[in-house]
């Protein structure tokens, strides 16, 4: 198994654009590790996913793995694998058909293929699954089936196109925790795509979030979460709101702190690279449940004022829908202990430390 | 609420259905009970002892099966083409699929007499660029010319059904199949053609199963020796009165075809069954200079055999031949002199009003059993019947009719071909989303509407699209049928399939093609009415 030495997966501007869309990625996968890639369907991320594995030609761009570049071969001289939307196992094939395909394409002799199907269902929990057909399977059965027809061939990557997507809820998060686990066990180096923020968040090290083409930020999940890079990613993750900035006042500190003006409220937070953003479109952004009501009056720092249009209970806290001067609808997670009713104007205190400003676009 | 009561409401279906089967098994019954006539066992003995039997037995099943291999072959080529490739003229090329259904087997023999016959096109033009003497093409009127008739008109049945297999087939198994080494040979080895394969055994048992109940093809081109046992059937009956060896000839060809029809219905379960979990994806442009190469062959190639005897009847419906037979010239006055035939406005009527009861009947009978069936429990009644007229010829039909009756009657030649026509309509209007969604009946009927009023409100203005499709169908299939007609003649009535019969036959082919190019744009209408890529079969 290719669990010995992970290697890293590098997408270099791969390129490919057809009439009115252009997909242009550069992501890196780290050796051993998961990078997810969330975003909405056909921001391009299966196209980025496909042009990796050389199943897409790109117009432009390289990869690489393991420092190699492997842009000019034929996908299965790659390095890479690939486990897909519904698994794909070949219906007419037993498991063991399955997961010996590969390495009949590659000339293994049947008592080594034997062997190689036999220790992968071992490990993979499927002993004495061999002569089963996918449709007797169920679905964790048929996605450990497809993972070891993947990893029969060895890949130093195995790429997930949203492995997920058709099943239910319930089942969903029992086979990404499996995914994740088998990842961590084996070792191998990971890209898993999927249109769903929760799971990507949740299977991968790393998340890239793309729209449009485009990775617009790419890190651990809690600094996408907590530091989105634009507007745009903390609309798309939905960490917090984003009130829209009606000018910047420098304030006479060392710190480098300057003063947000928005119409609902004025907050202190760090100036850098302010001076590129002190033209129109900058937000402030802080996280969903920084903010806490509070008694203060409005027009203080780091406090602002919403009307409450609607309140939900979240188990652990309150969501609630403000509706703040100029900004729209924002979703907060207030504490349960907040007391707040539909319809009332409240305040709000957000600590400095978790405030930041954001450009509309990424840099 | 209200329990929901389903007896009261199958009233239609409950009607319908004891007519539809009447109608089905009384001439069927009819045309095996001169078997009974002095005993069937000595009746049946008898048959097997006529050498005629075994012969006529042998050579429609091998007719049947080479044209079915040879439509295989000609069809694999245009169904790779129409599922994965993207090309100027791929419309034309999948409009082709509705030929078989829309152009009567006449106009197709017709055209092949005209093309491929000793005086045709192909032998003049052969004949003049190479400076020959003797016509080198000369098959026409023998087996091979049968079973090249046969493969040619059939050929759009595979294309189309295993165009459709081919174009659903799952691409995630065959990107699985690359990253996993396989070559693009292996690749479709592996993966593709097992997935294409149902697909492929169905279309070819449909297209054994309708050239080895094919009538006039064979009357025309297998010369007097030889004939499929429908073929034999209709000289037994018409000209030697021997009854009880035309019922053995129809209840083994009926035993024939529905093995022929069970394997179509295996297979065509695979086929549907695979298809649930797949994606299509978008067919490309070629690849290399190569595939446009052999694509642009394969056009001209089907252009060539196919297209040319076809363009060759309206050719000739338009050629003016003076009696000498030297000079000609171009012009409508076939037409004129078909016009002015005295017959021509009968038969004119006589088509358009066999055709629209019988299509009416066969629409009618559609929908409701297609509404009925779904609800029947038992797989036999709701997968085999709506299959079971396919596995029973017209020729049959006709023939218990008459028997049954005692004489012919034009009415009795609707239902044969209502019947005929009708697995045909069921299938289009079966695709209507309205029909196959159970949820949208269940939500009228939760706002109060009884399932009547579901029926007439909810599925049948959204089925109207593939009702009009399958009514058009039946129309096209009956308005072009000869055969029922030739099998049972009424008396003074005349139809254009027949005149167009009659004409060929005594080599009138100028005033023959006129009649065919009317007939074929009536049969040929869908193609206006419809895109004839919605036309499902």
């Amino acid at each position: 198994m290719s669990a010995s030495d992970p290697v890293r997966l590098e997408m270099v501007e791969l390129t490919k654009a057809w009439p009115g869309q252009v997909v242009s990625v550069s992501m890196v996968a780290e050796a051993g590790g998961i990078l997810a890639v969330a975003g909405p369907s056909g921001c391009g991320k299966s196209t980025a996913l496909r042009m990796a594995a050389g199943l897409e030609p790109p117009d432009s761009g390289r990869v690489v793995v393991g420092g190699r570049d492997v842009s000019a071969l034929e996908p299965s001289r790659r390095g890479i694998g690939m486990v897909f939307q519904d698994y794909a196992l070949f219906p007419h094939l037993d498991v063991a058909g399955n997961i010996e395909y590969g390495l009949r394409t590659r000339g293994v002799k049947a008592a080594e293929r034997r062997a190689t199907v036999s220790r992968l269902l071992d490990s993979l929990g499927l002993s004495g699954f061999e002569r089963r057909r996918p449709s007797e399977l169920s679905g964790g059965e048929r996605q450990r089936v497809a993972l070891a027809r993947t990893l029969a061939v060895e890949p130093a990557v195995v790429l997930f196109d949203e492995p997920l997507s058709s099943l239910d809820a319930a089942l969903r998060k029992r086979l990404r925790s499996d995914i994740v686990d088998e990842q961590r066990r084996l070792g191998f180096t990971a890209v898993y795509v999927t249109h769903d923020l929760e799971e990507a968040m949740a299977v991968g090290d790393r998340l890239a979030v793309m729209a449009d083409g485009r990775v617009l930020q790419c890190g651990p999940p809690d600094e996408l979460w907590e530091r989105p890079a634009s507007a745009e990613v903390a609309a798309f993750i939905g960490s917090g709101p984003c009130l829209p900035v009606v000018r910047v006042e420098r304030v006479e500190r060392d710190d480098g702190v300057v003063v947000a003006v928005t119409s609902a409220g004025r907050f202190a937070a760090p100036a850098d690279g302010l001076s590129a953003l002190e033209t129109a479109g900058a937000r402030l952004f802080f996280d969903r449940s920084a903010a806490t009501p509070c008694a203060a009056a409005p027009g203080e720092t780091g406090v602002f004022s919403a009307r409450c249009v609607r309140l939900d209970y979240a188990g652990d806290s309150l969501e609630c829908v403000v509706e703040a001067d100029g900004a729209g609808l924002s979703s907060l997670r207030l504490p349960k202990t907040a007391e707040a009713r539909v319809g009332d104007m409240i305040s709000l205190r957000v600590p400095e430390a978790a405030v930041r400003i954001l450009p509309a676009a990424a840099r | 609420m209200k329990a929901v009561r389903s007896g009261r409401s199958s009233l239609p279906a409950a009607v319908l259905f004891p007519a539809f089967v009447a109608a089905l098994l009384v001439p069927l019954g009819a045309a095996f009970m001169p078997l009974f006539d002095g005993g069937a066992a000595s009746n049946l003995a008898r048959a097997f002892a006529d050498p005629r039997f075994f012969r006529s037995f042998s050579y429609g099943l091998s007719q049947a099966a080479a044209s079915a291999v040879l439509a295989a072959a000609i069809g694999l080529p245009g169904a790779f083409l129409i599922a994965r490739r993207d090309f100027p003229g791929k419309r034309l090329l999948s409009a082709l699929s509705a030929v078989p259904f829309c152009v009567p087997p006449l106009i197709i023999a017709v055209g092949f007499v005209l093309y491929y016959g000793r005086e045709g096109f192909l032998n003049r033009v052969l004949m003049a660029a190479f400076g020959l003497d003797e016509p080198p093409i000369g098959f026409l009127y023998s087996f091979a010319g049968v079973v090249m008739a046969h493969g040619f008109y059939n050929f759009p049945v595979v294309m189309r059904f295993v165009g459709d297999a081919w174009a659903t087939a799952p691409r995630r198994h065959e990107d699985a199949a690359r990253l996993l080494g396989a070559s693009e040979r292996r690749v479709f080895m592996t993966v593709t053609l097992p997935s294409i394969l149902p697909s492929i055994g169905a279309a070819m048992s449909l297209v054994f199963l309708m050239c080895f109940y094919s009538f006039v093809i064979v009357l025309l081109f297998g010369g007097p020796g030889v004939g499929t046992p429908e073929v034999e059937l209709y000289r037994a009956a018409r000209f030697e009165f021997d009854r009880p060896l035309a019922s053995a000839f129809a209840l083994v060809e009926t035993a024939v075809a529905m093995g022929a029809l069970a394997l179509y219905a295996a297979f065509e379960r695979r086929a549907a069954g695979d298809r649930e979990e797949s994606e299509r994806g978008a067919p490309t442009g070629f690849r290399g200079a190569g595939e446009v190469a052999l694509a642009a062959l394969y056009g001209a190639f089907i252009a060539v055999c196919f297209i040319g005897p076809l363009a060759s009847i309206v050719a000739e419906s338009l050629t003016i031949r003076s009696a000498s037979r030297v000079g000609s010239g171009l012009g409508f006055g076939n037409y004129v002199s078909l016009f002015a035939r005295r017959g021509f406005a009968p038969a004119l009527a006589n088509t358009a009003s066999l055709g629209l009861l019988s299509a009416a009947l066969a629409s009618v009978a559609g929908f409701s059993l297609s509404v009925g069936l779904k609800r029947a429990r038992s797989p036999i009644l709701s997968k085999i019947l709506p299959l079971l007229p396919l596995g029973v010829s017209g020729v049959v039909l006709a023939y218990g009719w008459s028997s049954a009756l005692g004489r012919s009657s034009a009415v009795a030649i609707a239902a044969v071909q209502a019947v005929s026509a009708y697995p045909f309509a069921l299938r289009a209007i079966q695709s209507s989303v309205g029909l196959s969604d159970e949820r949208y009946v269940e939500a009228a009927r939760s706002l109060g509407s009884s399932r009547l009023g579901a029926a007439l409100r909810v599925r049948l203005p959204m089925a109207a699209p593939s009702i009009a499709s399958g009514f058009a169908f039946a129309f096209a299939m009956s308005a072009g049928d000869a055969n029922a007609l030739i099998a049972a003649p009424v008396a003074g009535f005349e139809t254009l399939a027949l005149l167009l019969y009659r004409l060929a036959g005594s080599y009138r082919l100028n005033e023959a093609c006129a009649a065919a190019v009317v007939l074929a744009i009536g049969t040929g209408f869908i193609f206006f009415v419809k895109d004839a890529n919605d036309v499902r079969l």
